[in-house]
């Protein structure tokens, strides 16, 4: 079921989103350049639309497909701060993370207001 | 007797341990007819959609046996359906309550306890719905040890690591002497010390266990975490908790019926 609700996306949560979106463009470049096509895309499209969510100012529509990708995007940046961690360049570990809670914050929004939704 | 573990069900190539969990779990009933079982979210892969509880889930840990005496709670992946209207379907209000309350607490007079399913995957802030709830059910349950159960662990030392959220739900816990949290979410087994919301251990504290072992693709140690006592990233497994009015024993049960961790503990002097 698609079902697009509009979310309070607060300041520090836009700045995460633009981060991830950047970080995941990266990977994605990366990516294609070593054949990953599928995955390059998907991160692609994770990037697109944490980019629609940053510039959409405080309300922004989002439907399920497009909190799945915050989600999605969440996982691959849990696995970037993990290898920074394991790498020991612990201060981009720590600012990944923090993006990492902050997607987490709009995904759980949007869920809460989805069972609110779904209900009435 | 409690039956814990999530993380279970889905295409066979990721979810490889799923059918041989559900039979462990035949296994143990059959020893423990009592039994009930605690489904910890993500119960059906990918996306918790209809087809996937039908296909995937219904094989395994859906069949009667099992599914009469299960008590969920949802997990993110219940979520990427809008609503967890799937997961809330299938269980029943009954079960697991509705996408708007998809919280509840079970009473367990045998064994003198109170169980709490609570759902990680919504907001649970102070100002919530939810945590509200908590509140006064805690305040008002007929038995004083507290067994709370959701998805997304507080700490781990696996995938996903930890998740600050949850600590609304510790806090709340923790000041009404709550023993024990389950969750799943990241695949492996690991038990922690008691301790406080702010992570000193603490024997009147609160005893986490992960037991995200149900049959998807286990994942490994991503990170050493304070309090953590025992992990396991290699097995498929069940957590067999027994509850009694003083205290509580558990084991980690592998595929191959091995115990793999046991213990006990008195209830906390703050839970009595």
């Amino acid at each position: 079921m698609e079902l697009e609700l509009t979310l309070t996306i607060a300041e520090d949560e836009r700045q995460a989103c633009t981060h991830a979106a950047v970080l995941l463009r990266g990977l994605s470049g990366g990516l294609r350049a070593i054949g990953a096509t599928q995955e390059a895309e998907a991160c692609g499209v994770y990037a697109a639309t944490l980019d629609r969510i940053a510039a959409s100012g405080e309300c922004c529509g989002v439907n399920s497909d497009g909190k799945v990708d915050v989600e999605q995007a969440a996982f691959v940046l849990e696995g970037v701060r993990d290898g920074l961690d394991n790498a020991d360049l612990d201060e981009g570990a720590d600012l990944v993370g923090r993006d990492v809670e902050r997607l987490n914050d709009i995904v759980l929004r949007y869920n809460s207001e989805a069972g609110k939704a779904v209900e009435s | 007797m409690l039956l814990a573990v999530g993380d279970m069900c889905g295409p066979a190539r990721k979810n490889p341990g799923a059918a041989a969990t559900a039979e462990l779990a035949r296994r143990l009933i059959a020893k423990h007819p009592d039994a009930m079982i605690l489904a910890l979210g993500d119960n059906a892969y990918n996306r918790g959609r209809p087809d996937e509880y039908r296909d995937h889930y219904t094989p395994s840990w859906g069949q009667a046996d099992l599914l009469g005496r299960t008590w969920p709670c949802p997990g993110n992946h219940d979520y990427r359906t809008a609503g967890a209207a799937a997961y809330f379907t299938y269980f029943g209000e009954g079960r697991a309550g509705t996408p708007r309350r998809s919280y509840y607490s079970v009473p367990l007079a045998d064994a003198g306890w109170h169980l709490i399913s609570l759902n990680s995957e919504v907001e649970q802030d102070a100002h919530s719905a939810q945590l509200r709830w908590l509140r006064a059910d805690l305040a008002s349950r007929r038995f004083q040890p507290v067994l709370a159960f959701w998805h997304r662990p507080r700490w781990g030392s696996g995938a996903h690591r930890d998740s600050k959220k949850p600590r609304w739900f510790w806090n709340a816990l923790h000041a009404e002497g709550a023993e024990l949290a389950l969750a799943g979410h990241a695949h492996h087994y690991e038990r922690f010390a008691p301790q406080r919301p702010d992570q000193i251990p603490d024997p009147r504290g609160i005893r986490q266990f992960i037991v995200g072992t149900g049959g998807r693709r286990l994942q490994g140690r991503t990170k050493d975490t304070p309090n953590s006592e025992y992990a396991r990233f290699d097995l498929f497994g069940i957590l067999k908790l027994t509850l009694r009015p003083g205290g509580y024993r558990w084991e980690f049960i592998d595929v191959d019926d091995r115990v793999i961790d046991r213990g006990e503990q008195g209830v906390n002097a703050r839970g009595m």
